[in-house]
Formats: C-alpha cells, structure tokens, sequence
C-alpha cells in the first residue's frame, strides 16, 4: 500500500478524510443507482431487441 | 461541461478506491446485486399479477366482466386462470420481450387507443388477431400449462366434445384453432375483410360491362331506384345474377330476374324457383311496388305447397361491382369452406344436402369458424349453389330428384 499511496495526490495528509467520503460516495452511487439502472436497462434492451426480432424476422415465439 | 462528466465517469469506473478495502467493496457489490436482483423480480412478479392488469381501466372495464361469465372466472373445481395464465409466457426470454412490448399497452392507453367501449369493440379485432398469432405460433402453450391432452380422459367429456376433442388430441392439435373466444366475447368480424375479397374487387374494377350481358355480384352491394344513387331500395347478395342494360361513369342499370315467395311483403328474393338461395333483399316500401316490380309468372311449390312469383326490376348499382363469371367467387369461398369446415371433421361433401337444409347445417356450425359476415354468406352460397339440387348425379338413384330438378329453371 505504501509505494503507490505515497504518490497518489490524495493521499497527502489532511486530504485522506475527504477520499474515504469521496470512496464511499462512489461505492454508494455505483451500487444503489449505477448497477440497478445499468442491470434493467440491459434487461430491457434485451427484451427489446428480442421484441423487433420477433417484428422483423423470428415472428412470435414457438 | 461534457468533458468533466467524462472523466468523472472513467473515474468512477477506473480509479481504485484509497480507503476501502477490497473485501468490503466484494461484499458490498454482492449485496447490492443480490437486493437489485430481488428488487427486479419482485416488479415482474408486481407487474404479473391479474391486480395490475385490472389497474386500467380499459382491461377492468372491457375484459373482466368478459371474463367473469366463463368457466375459467368460476368452476367447480376452484381452480382460476387469470389474465396473466393465458397471456404471458413463462419463460425468461419471451416473458421479457412480452414485457417490452407493453410499452405498447402504456403507449396506448395514453393516447387512449381504447378509451372507450366503442374505441374499444373497433380495435378489438386488431388485439385478438395478435393473441390468435401468439398462441398459435406457439401451440396454446399457456392452455397447456394447465390442460394436457395426455391427461384428459376424452371418455368424461360432454358427447358433443368427445368427436372434436379425439381428434384434436390425436393431431395434437394447438387448442386456439378451435376455442377461440374462451375467455372474452369474439370480436365483431362484421368491419374486418377476408383479403380474399380484394382480388374479388380489382377483377371487378377491370372488368368491361357489356349491355345485355349476363353478370353477377362480387361483394353485397345496395341497390337504388335512380341514377344518382341516392333512393335505396335494398341490396343485393354476393354472386347475385343480374343483367346488364346501360352504363354510365359512375352507376349502371342492371334488371333483376327472380323468384320470390308470395306471401307477406315479398322482400326476399331468390335466384331459382322453389330454392331458398337468396339473391336480394328489397325494402318494403318497393317490394310491392307495381311501377317498379313485374310479376312475370305465378307456380306453386309441391313441396310446400306455398305460391312463388318470377319477378322482375330494374334497378341502379355502382360500377365496378360485377365480374361475368361466378366461378371467381366459388373458388375463393372453396378455399374457406375446405379450410375453416375441417378443423373438426372431414367437411361434407357439397351435394351431401339439399340447397334448403344447407341453411340450418351451416348456421349450426359456423359459430365454431372465424368467418366473417361476409365470408359466410359467400360460402353458404356457395354451398347451395353446388348442392344436390343442381347436380343430377351426385345422389343419383333418385327417381323423384330428376322430376324436381326439371321443373327447376
Ligand atoms: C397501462 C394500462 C394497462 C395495463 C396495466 C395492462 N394493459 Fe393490456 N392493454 C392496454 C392497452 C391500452 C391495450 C391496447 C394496446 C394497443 O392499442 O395496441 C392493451 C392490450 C392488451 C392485449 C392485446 C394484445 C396486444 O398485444 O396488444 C392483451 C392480451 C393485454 N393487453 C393483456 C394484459 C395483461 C395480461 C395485463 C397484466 C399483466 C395487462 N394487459 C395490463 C392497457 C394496459
Ligand atoms: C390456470 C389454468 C388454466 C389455463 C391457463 C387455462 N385453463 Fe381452461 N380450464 C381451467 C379450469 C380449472 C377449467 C374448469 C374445469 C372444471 O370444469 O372444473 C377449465 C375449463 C376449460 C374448458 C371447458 C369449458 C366448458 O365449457 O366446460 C375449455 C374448453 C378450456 N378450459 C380451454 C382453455 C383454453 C383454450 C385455454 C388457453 C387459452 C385455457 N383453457 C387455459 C384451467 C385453465
Ligand atoms: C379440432 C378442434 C379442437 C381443438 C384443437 C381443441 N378442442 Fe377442445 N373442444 C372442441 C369442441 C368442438 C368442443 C365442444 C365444445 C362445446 O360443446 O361447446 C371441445 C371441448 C373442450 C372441453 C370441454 C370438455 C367437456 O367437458 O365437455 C375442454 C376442457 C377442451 N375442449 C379443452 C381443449 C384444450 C385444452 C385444447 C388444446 C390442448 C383443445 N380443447 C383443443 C374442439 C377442439
Ligand atoms: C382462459 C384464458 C384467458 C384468460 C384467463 C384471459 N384471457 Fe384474454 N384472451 C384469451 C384469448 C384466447 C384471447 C384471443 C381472443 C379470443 O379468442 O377471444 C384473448 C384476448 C384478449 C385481449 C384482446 C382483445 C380481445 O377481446 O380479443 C385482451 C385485451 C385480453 N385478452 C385481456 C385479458 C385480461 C385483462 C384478462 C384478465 C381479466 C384476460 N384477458 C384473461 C384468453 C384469456
Ligand atoms: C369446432 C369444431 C367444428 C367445426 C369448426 C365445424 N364443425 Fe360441423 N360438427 C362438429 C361436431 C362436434 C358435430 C357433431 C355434433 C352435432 O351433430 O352437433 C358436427 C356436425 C356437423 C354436421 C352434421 C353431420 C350430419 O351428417 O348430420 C354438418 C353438416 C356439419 N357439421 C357441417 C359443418 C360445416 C359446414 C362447418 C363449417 C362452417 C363445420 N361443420 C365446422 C364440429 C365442428
């Protein structure tokens, strides 16, 4: 941890309360709004994309 | 402004956390996932439930009280099947484009595609036409989620059931070929066509009218006393005979040559002498009308003993509404016959009746059929046209057959 911490810009002192907030605000915005928005619109996108498929070439499902 | 949004994004993704270690930053994504996940399914199982359909007002306005008269709202065994049973597929992937594609439904009840009953009843046929297309691609699969040909004993069923549904069974057969309208009122096919009837058309559209020429109907057309078409006085039946006696841009007068009954108004009118095979339908305000109607010769009928008339009119028409052929007609309402009168049983041969019993034959059965208006009569025309009565041979032996059909013109 020391090698790269010491050179990392943040971590110089009196910095280092600030990026764990930062961190933690990340993580918080990553897994409560980034991953579930991400996960359904993937969702969704498949369901549509099955959805014209089926519009354009497959026909309904057998 | 776009840049910084940028590079927080990259940031946010690709920048390795200072303080938190990787154990929790593992767990705390696990978690995450895991409560998304949940979250997820429990929508779809939110969005899966009959409470949800119902939550708009045109599926609990139009569909339910529908559905609240059938077997499936009420039955002995208590067993339900709601909207969702028959509606959405099971599996994961057709689930979801079924899903999505309710964008659809969203779409539609903002702009209010049926809004109301009447929106509702138009559209109707357009809404069923995409379910009969479902569940015919995919075998009734929702039907067979809870009915399994394998699992029924044919032997318990009503004896009206037990022809049909052997053989479906035997030919494992996709259940909505036969019961449609399980669950809701069929659609009014009386607005929606059969394609067929568009070749119909342009053969009439190209077709040269000549005076005194022989021609018939290829669609049920109203008829009028004037040129200007504008005093109806009733309508003729598709492949009705007339003959052609002048023509002009836009209407032709044409002269009617039939039998009616001589009794009442005398509306009906037929095309042969003693055969209930109707060829128009007049008002009953012309019907007796000497100046328009000739009565050219009186018979009785021996096998009713009811007085017929051969009766005469000349009426207007639209152009572009009659081909010099029948056999147009007779071939596309073959096509329906063979098709839609097979499904449960080997359709009876034409001249197997009578051109007077096909009436009650046919409209016993034809509710069973998705034809429309129009196609039915087409194809009961059709059937009394070919019947016993004017083929000689078909139930030959006969000796009192050959009498009749000679005193027939
Ligand atoms: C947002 C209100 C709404 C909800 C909730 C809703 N529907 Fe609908 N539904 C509609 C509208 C509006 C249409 C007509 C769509 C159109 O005009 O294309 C429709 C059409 C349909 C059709 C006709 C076939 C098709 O593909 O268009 C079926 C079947 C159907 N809905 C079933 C359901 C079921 C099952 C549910 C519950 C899981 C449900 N609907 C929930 C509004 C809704
Ligand atoms: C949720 C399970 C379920 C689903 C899905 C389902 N049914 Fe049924 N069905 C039943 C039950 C339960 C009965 C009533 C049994 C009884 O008589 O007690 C029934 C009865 C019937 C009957 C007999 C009606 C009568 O007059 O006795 C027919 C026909 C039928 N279903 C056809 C269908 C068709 C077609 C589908 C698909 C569109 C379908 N069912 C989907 C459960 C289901
Ligand atoms: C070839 C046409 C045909 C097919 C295919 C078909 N049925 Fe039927 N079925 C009928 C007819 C006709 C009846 C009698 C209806 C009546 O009497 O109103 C009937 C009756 C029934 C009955 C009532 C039985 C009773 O107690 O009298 C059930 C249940 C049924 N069908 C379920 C199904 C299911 C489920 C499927 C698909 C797996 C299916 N049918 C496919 C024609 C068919
Ligand atoms: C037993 C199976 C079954 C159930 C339960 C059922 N439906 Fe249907 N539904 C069908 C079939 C089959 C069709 C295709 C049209 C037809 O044959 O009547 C259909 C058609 C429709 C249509 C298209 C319009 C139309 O009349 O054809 C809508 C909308 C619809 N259903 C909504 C619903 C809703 C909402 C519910 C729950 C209240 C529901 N359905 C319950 C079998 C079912
Ligand atoms: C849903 C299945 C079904 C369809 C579709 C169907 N039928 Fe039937 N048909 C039956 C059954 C079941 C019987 C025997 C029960 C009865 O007599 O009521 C029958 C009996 C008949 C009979 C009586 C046979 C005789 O010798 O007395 C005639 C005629 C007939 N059908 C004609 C037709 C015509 C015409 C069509 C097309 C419009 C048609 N059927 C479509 C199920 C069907």
């Amino acid at each position: 941890m020391s090698a790269t911490t010491t050179d990392h810009p943040a971590s110089r002192a009196g910095a280092r309360p600030r990026t764990v907030w930062r961190d933690i605000g990340s993580f918080l915005l990553l897994a409560c709004v980034i991953l579930p928005v991400v996960m359904f619109g993937a969702i969704a996108a498949y369901g549509f994309f099955i959805w014209f498929m089926q519009i354009l070439f497959w026909g309904p499902p057998t | 402004m776009i840049r910084k949004t940028l590079r927080a994004t990259r940031d946010l993704f690709l920048k390795p956390s200072v303080s938190i270690g990787l154990g929790i930053l593992v767990t705390g994504g696990f978690i995450a996932g895991a409560v998304s996940w949940q979250g997820f399914n429990t929508a779809m199982e939110q969005t899966n439930k009959e409470e949800f359909c119902l939550s708009c007002h045109t599926m609990r306005d139009n569909m339910l009280p529908e559905l609240q008269k059938t077997v499936h709202w009420s039955n002995r065994s208590g067993v339900r099947a709601e909207c969702q049973d028959c509606h959405v597929p099971h599996e994961f992937t057709d689930k979801i484009a079924r899903k999505m594609q309710a964008s659809r439904e969203v779409w539609g009840q903002i702009v209010g595609t049926i809004g109301t009953r009447e929106k509702f009843e138009e559209h109707r046929i357009v809404l069923a036409r995409r379910e009969w297309a479902r569940m015919e691609a995919n075998d009734s699969r929702e039907c067979r989620n809870c009915h399994d040909y394998g699992d029924m004993d044919i032997n318990l069923m009503r004896p009206t059931s037990q022809v049909a549904m052997r053989a479906a069974a035997e030919r494992d057969e996709s259940c909505i070929s036969c019961h449609k309208g399980i669950a809701h009122h069929l659609p009014d096919l009386k607005g929606s066509h059969n394609p067929a009837f568009d070749t119909l058309v342009s053969a009439a559209s190209s077709t040269r009218v000549q005076a005194d020429g022989a021609y018939y109907a290829v669609l049920p057309h109203k008829i009028y006393a004037d040129p200007g078409l504008t005093q109806e006085i009733g309508s003729l039946e598709v492949a009705a005979k007339v003959r052609m006696l002048e023509s002009n841009a836009d209407a032709q007068r044409v002269e009617l040559d039939l039998w009616r009954k001589n009794k009442g108004f005398g509306r009906v009118w037929y095309s042969n002498f003693g055969l209930n095979i109707t060829s128009a339908i007049l008002s009953k305000e012309v019907s007796r009308d000497e100046t328009l109607v000739s009565v050219l010769d009186t018979r009785e009928d021996p096998a009713t003993g009811l007085e017929w008339q051969n009766v005469k009119a000349e009426v207007w028409m639209p152009t572009d509404s009659l081909i010099d052929s029948p056999e147009e007609i007779w071939e596309i309402a073959r096509a329906s016959y063979n098709q839609q009168c097979s499904t449960c049983h080997r359709q009876p041969e034409e001249a197997h009746f009578g051109a007077n019993s096909w009436p009650a034959q046919f409209g016993g059965m034809v509710g069973f059929t998705s034809m429309d208006d129009d196609t039915a009569k087409m194809v009961l025309k059709y059937l009394q046209k070919h019947s016993s009565d004017f083929i000689e041979t078909a139930h030959g032996g006969d000796p009192t057959k050959g009498v009749i059909q000679s005193a027939r013109p």
